[in-house]
């Protein structure tokens, strides 16, 4: 391993950075997509950019709230070492569907800064964005989780 | 609805134990090439393999680098220059292979069609393609969240409708069950395997709060994933009894695919898309364990048939985890929503009871061979069809429900459903 880059080096050659590239703003920014015929929002975003509630192509960027309440979680059971601790550097993450306030869920989706113990479906939550692997060229990759609101 | 189809030979690879053993050097192009052969074997009155016209295969897919060309496979299978389509379409990709077999007879197209399912687990190049999310779909939102993952969610999304202890109840039931099938199938994965799991143990283990211990006997004695193959030769219902005094009809077929993004379904408010009355659930509650391809496809299916849910005698369907299980029981409509548990807890699905189900051993008993998930049902529904079954033969077997699932949307993105009836 080289120095430079502590973290485990194993890489799965299905990981693309083009694709990284492409949904940087859905990942960053929770840019999903809107019909602009018939309003029905869509997370992910369309790639297609089809709308399968009234068949138009006429497609434009949303980006949704940022705030969203926890539908349903539960704590990491897989046995993952390969995925889980050499590729995402731990292992036992919250996983969870996030409802947001435009009634679109999210999901799998991980909440962090927080333990299972302090969860509760209903809890409103918010979006941050953390550090999530390295790329094959040792790039930093970033993607959305989410943290609890506290009022 | 084209011509009747008829099937007259079926057949699989040998999952059991002492086969395995010998396995070891055996690839997929051997594999499918034992399946056809035990289906040519089957076929009562002999064919000539010649006289097979056109090929459809499948196996599971995502990114696995050798998947194969139809030329590699009609080599393997000696039956060059056959024409051939490949099909790769996950777990259900059997039922879908069966699909495009049957609509090739029914429309007249051919009048002998080979159907094979397979898969392949050790000869990968990259193992961690067949786990990945990232070759199920052509973006990444899953952030190494992966299938198991999702099952999981799956699962917890199961014990808020079902109740958690009537849900591990069922699944513990329904385990032994396989179990004891598996031990009257010489060809399943668990034939001469004693169940190692004790229902009264388990649910002691879990009303005593050693739930770590209930689930790591569990997961001890859960399924076994096997390379493989099966399928069935299909000609027009007409020429069925050159073949075999015994065919077995194909009253329907239907296939349905819905995004593997798990919570597409959970678009809030549902009010305006069908398969919330279709799956009978509150659009409030509604959410990607309620699977709408699997119901659409079960509806599709029966309206074909012109059958009723209660003509069904037995089913074969995916029985890979117990939600899955549960909302294909359920899209049968034979006892009402979110009443699978206790129709498993209370017997109905072994041999004796109301709709027998899984009775090769189910999918993890049989061998869970992704590819070939749906075929192995199909064969083994036509095998219980012709009352050759054996020590597992099911009473009644006159019409028969097989269903498949597949997919990362709760492992029921898609779905296929077909309708057997014997004569």
């Amino acid at each position: 391993m080289h120095s430079l880059f502590p973290e485990p080096a194993y890489q799965i050659a299905v990981y693309r950075e083009p694709l990284y590239w492409r949904e940087r703003k859905g990942r960053y920014r929770l840019a999903g997509s809107r019909c602009k015929k018939c309003g029905e929002l869509w997370w992910p975003r369309r790639v297609s950019e089809v709308c399968p509630n009234c068949h138009s192509r006429d497609i434009e960027e949303y980006e949704f709230s940022h705030e969203g309440e926890v539908f349903s979680f539960m704590k990491d059971s897989v046995p993952a070492p390969l995925m889980a601790m050499q590729v995402y550097g731990r292992d036992r993450r919250i996983i969870a569907a996030i409802k947001l306030k435009e009634g679109v869920c999210i999901a799998p989706t991980e909440i962090v800064d927080c333990s299972i113990e302090e969860l509760k479906e209903g809890m409103k939550v918010r979006r941050v964005v953390r550090k999530l692997r390295r790329a094959n060229n040792g790039n930093w990759l970033y993607g959305y989780m989410w943290v609890p609101i506290i009022e | 609805m084209g011509r009747r189809v008829a099937i007259v030979g079926f057949g699989s690879t040998d999952n059991s134990y002492e086969q395995r053993k010998k396995d070891d050097l055996r690839p997929w192009r051997t594999k499918i090439a034992d399946a056809f052969y035990d289906i040519l074997a089957n076929v009562d009155k002999g064919i000539d393999p010649k006289d097979v016209q056109y090929v459809v295969t499948n196996y599971h897919g995502e990114a696995s680098v050798e998947g194969g060309s139809p030329a590699e496979i009609i080599d393997a299978l000696g039956l060059a220059p056959t024409g051939h389509s490949l099909i790769t379409d996950q777990c259900t990709g059997s039922g879908t292979s069966l699909f495009d077999a049957y609509a090739i007879l029914a429309s007249g197209l051919h009048d002998v069609v080979l159907q094979i399912g397979w898969d392949t687990r050790y000869d990968l190049l990259n193992r961690a393609d067949k786990r990945s999310l990232q070759s199920n779909v052509d973006f990444d939102y899953h952030f190494g969240f992966d299938h198991y993952h999702v099952t999981d969610i799956y699962d917890v999304l199961t014990y808020r409708k079902y109740g958690k202890r009537d849900s591990l109840e069922a699944q513990i039931t329904y385990l032994i069950q396989s179990y004891w099938y598996a031990n009257r199938n010489p060809k399943a994965a668990w034939y001469g395997v004693p169940c190692p799991i004790k229902k009264d143990e388990m649910m002691s283990l879990l009303d005593g709060g050693q739930e770590e211990e209930f689930w790591r006997r569990l997961r001890r004695a859960g399924y076994l994933s096997v390379d493989g193959a099966s399928g069935v030769i299909l000609v027009p219902a007409e020429d069925a009894k050159k073949y075999t005094d015994t065919p077995v009809y194909i009253e329907a077929v239907s296939q349905k695919n819905t995004p593997n993004y798990v919570a597409w379904p959970m678009h809030y408010p549902v009010k305006k898309y069908p398969w919330a009355s279709i799956v009978n659930a509150a659009p409030g509650k509604f959410d990607f364990s309620d699977a709408p391809a699997v119901w659409l496809s079960t509806e599709e299916a029966l309206k074909k048939a012109k059958i009723e849910p209660k003509d069904a005698d037995f089913a074969e369907v995916y029985d890979m985890d117990i939600a899955t299980l549960y909302v294909n029981l359920e899209s049968l409509r034979i006892f009402p929503r979110y009443q699978a548990a206790r129709f498993i807890i209370e017997g109905e699905t072994a041999i004796d009871g109301r709709l027998p189900c899984g009775t090769h051993g189910g999918l993890g008993g049989f061998g869970k061979v992704s590819g070939a998930d749906f075929s192995n049902c199909l064969v083994e529904a036509v095998i219980q069809l012709r009352g050759e079954a054996g020590k597992r033969q099911v009473p009644k077997h006159d019409v028969a429900i097989v269903k498949g699932n597949g997919g990362v949307g709760g492992g029921t993105a898609m779905s296929s459903t077909a309708v057997l009836r014997r004569e």
